[in-house]
């Protein structure tokens, strides 16, 4: 499943602060670290969420990305960014400084190609001119207000090759459609069948599908369970033989998923071959059914069809 | 019954020769009740050495050596035919036993003194290369006191050195210290030993083990996991594990094979194209874990999820070099260093070797 664009900034934020990964990891190199995510930041105009924070402790300095998969910029997102005060971001994303310098900040906006250009105009006219770093299949280019930290020049400034998108470490969020939580469900559900277990609970999955679930807000905790719950039943449906959703009951809380069988009941042959009839399953959907035989009454029908009146009527009939 | 016991056993004149298969362990509680359960029908003892076991007897007995609480010796002097059977079935059945996977460059040096005699370098591409590949299968077996000088001598040759990847060696072992033993090691840490001195033998099985554990622990602590920050918000360790490769001259052969279910992969997914890649969501049927994958023409990414065993990967890269590139290797500097037995922190990322 390819990344969704809006999740594609935020990924190419923590590639760049993570080594070894196929793609660039330049911010990494100079000595940022990734400090949080979704960091709670106050303003003078109110709190706001900080979509990433990175440091580079050795020169004091701290980045700020706000990641955008579309086109709208948030003016108001963009007063509190321009009000953003550093020391309180060092606080609340326990940042370990190793300089006696002042603290740095650079604001930079990390969006899609296509959107660039109208993000930077809608930042200049609201008088908040933030750099942003655009991202395209094949390169990652700074356009906007200049960087304040030379550091950071010195990556960002111009463009950086990239081969395709960049790796997904936050894959899910509150937005993902069901159908990006199918196979890896499916996965984790075949992985149980490996295990030979009989039931798994969906806050279970969805724990174990969203590493990140902890962390959530209680309104998209609800949201990605129900999600995962729902790519549930649709697995069950596809595979009804080997997967039973079970809603919940006076007895049971919690939907689970019931593992009506697993490919390791059968010898060596048979077990390589039920997975790979769950492979070909989830390759191609689920087989359709057969349309049920006619009866011979619709046959004995059809034959109207077949046999013309003209074939039928007797010679020299009146 | 203990480990002097078993070191006399070694010691003297035996028709059979004693068999070491290292296994990797995931017990949870007692080890006693844990090996009974693996043993099926097997009766197990303890001993007087409380991580010494007894298991089974007559035709089919293993001396269970647990000391090491990840990686357990099975000592056997039982027919090899009948032991491994015994274990493969249990390793099978069970998501919880995996064998080591040594990578080639495990398989030298085993222990300061050895004297390497006889190698055997075997790798089967049929499946992973289209046909016109310089090498697809190359199976050479060296005898002599210069094994790995012919091995040398093939990678030299253009198109065959991804085609080089040992899989068993021999060692004639001295030591002054502890004695004297003939080793031979297969790449699924499955030892053969007689000699006089029982001490080298367990002392080189623990070396080999000892720096694979290493090179395990390393990718387990590269496992992608979330924590939470103390006034709000979250944030991200570790990352995906990447490994690089020759080029991949048929994409399709190549995710078909490493997940089609079958041995030695024994890797489950659905591939689904990507433009020039793939990305599949995974099981990795050995230990049934889900994992997903990035696979691009020259490197693919692993996703660990945070606990992941970091057995996972090292099978996958012990893998690819017997199946499609002898010289595949690690993105991560200090992970290719535990690869290529180099001190951490100390190799070139290149690390392109067959560990000859």
């Amino acid at each position: 499943m390819p990344l969704p664009p809006r999740l594609v900034p935020v990924n190419a934020v923590l590639a760049l602060l993570t080594a070894n990964t196929g793609w660039p990891s330049d911010l990494f190199d100079r000595g940022y670290r990734l400090a949080g995510l979704e960091v709670p930041a106050s303003t003078k105009h109110s709190t706001t969420r900080l979509d990433a924070v990175a440091a580079r402790g050795v020169s004091n300095h701290v980045v700020v990305a706000e990641c955008k998969g579309g086109g709208n910029v948030d003016l108001d997102q963009a007063d509190k960014l321009n009000a953003l005060d550093a020391d309180g971001i060092v606080r609340t994303a326990s940042i370990d400084l190793q300089s006696a310098a002042p603290v740095t900040l650079d604001v930079v906006y990390v969006c899609m190609e296509e959107h660039a250009e109208r993000i930077v105009t809608a930042l200049e006219s609201n008088e908040t001119p933030f750099p942003v770093l655009s991202i395209s299949g094949s390169e990652l280019r700074h356009l906007g207000a200049p960087f304040t930290s030379d550091t950071l020049s010195d990556v960002l400034v111009g463009t950086i090759a990239v081969s395709g998108p960049p790796p997904a470490i936050l894959r899910f969020d509150d937005q993902t459609p069901v159908e990006e939580f199918v196979p890896v469900v499916r996965a984790e559900l075949v992985a149980e069948q490996s295990h030979r277990r009989e039931i798994i609970t969906v806050p279970t999955l969805t724990e174990r599908v969203v590493p990140q679930y902890a962390y959530l807000g209680k309104t998209v905790k609800g949201a990605v369970t129900r999600r995962v719950e729902a790519a549930c039943k649709r697995i069950s449906q596809d595979l009804p033989d080997d997967f039973q959703f079970r809603p919940p009951t006076g007895e049971f809380a919690e939907p689970a998923v019931k593992i009506l069988r697993s490919p390791e009941d059968h010898d060596t042959r048979g077990r390589t071959q039920g997975y790979q009839r769950l492979a070909r399953i989830a390759r191609k959907g689920p087989p359709k059914p057969k349309p049920p035989l006619p009866g011979h009454l619709r046959l004995f029908e059809e034959l109207d069809d077949v046999v013309t009146d003209d074939e039928t009527s007797e010679e020299g009939e009146a | 019954m203990n480990r002097a016991t078993l070191a006399k056993r070694f010691a003297e004149p035996s028709p059979a020769p004693l068999k070491t298969f290292v296994v990797e362990a995931h017990p949870n509680g007692d080890r006693v009740e844990y090996l009974r359960d693996v043993g099926a029908d097997l009766p197990v003892e303890s001993t007087e050495d409380r991580y010494l076991f007894r298991m089974g007897g007559g035709e089919l007995e293993f001396f269970v050596d647990t000391l090491d609480d990840r990686f357990w010796s099975f000592h056997t002097w039982s027919k090899s035919g009948d032991a491994q059977t015994f274990l493969k079935a249990q390793l099978e059945s069970r998501r919880d036993l995996d064998w080591m996977w040594l990578p080639s460059q495990h398989l030298k040096d085993v222990w300061p003194t050895a004297d390497l005699r006889t190698l055997l370098s075997d790798f089967r591409g049929q499946k992973m290369l289209p046909d016109g590949e310089v090498a697809r299968d190359v199976r050479v077996r060296v005898d002599g006191a210069d094994s790995a000088g012919l091995l040398k001598w093939i990678s030299s040759k253009p198109g065959y050195a991804p085609a080089v990847s040992v899989d068993r060696v021999a060692y004639e072992v001295d030591d002054p210290d502890f004695g004297h033993t003939t080793e031979a090691l297969h790449r699924l840490g499955r030892f053969v030993a007689a000699g006089d001195s029982f001490e080298l033998h367990q002392e080189i099985v623990r070396r080999v083990t000892s720096r694979y554990r290493d090179l395990v622990e390393l990718i387990e602590t590269r496992t992608l996991s979330f924590e939470p920050l103390a006034e709000g918000g979250l944030t991200i360790s570790g990352g995906p594990v990447l490994i690089r490769y020759r080029p991949v001259p048929d994409m399709g052969l190549f995710v078909d094979e490493m997940f089609s279910g079958r041995e030695p992969f024994r890797l489950w997914g659905a591939p689904e194209e990507e433009g020039e890649a793939f990305h599949v969501d995974a099981v990795d049927l050995h230990v049934g874990q889900r994992i997903a994958f990035d696979i691009a023409q020259t490197w693919l990414r692993l996703y660990l999820p945070q606990g992941s065993c970091g057995n996972t990967a090292v099978r996958l890269v012990a893998n690819l070099q017997h199946r499609f590139d002898g010289q595949v290797f690690f993105g991560d500097r200090d992970l290719q260093s535990a690869f290529d037995l180099l001190p951490v922190s100390a190799s070139a990322s290149s690390g392109v070797s067959n560990g000859l």
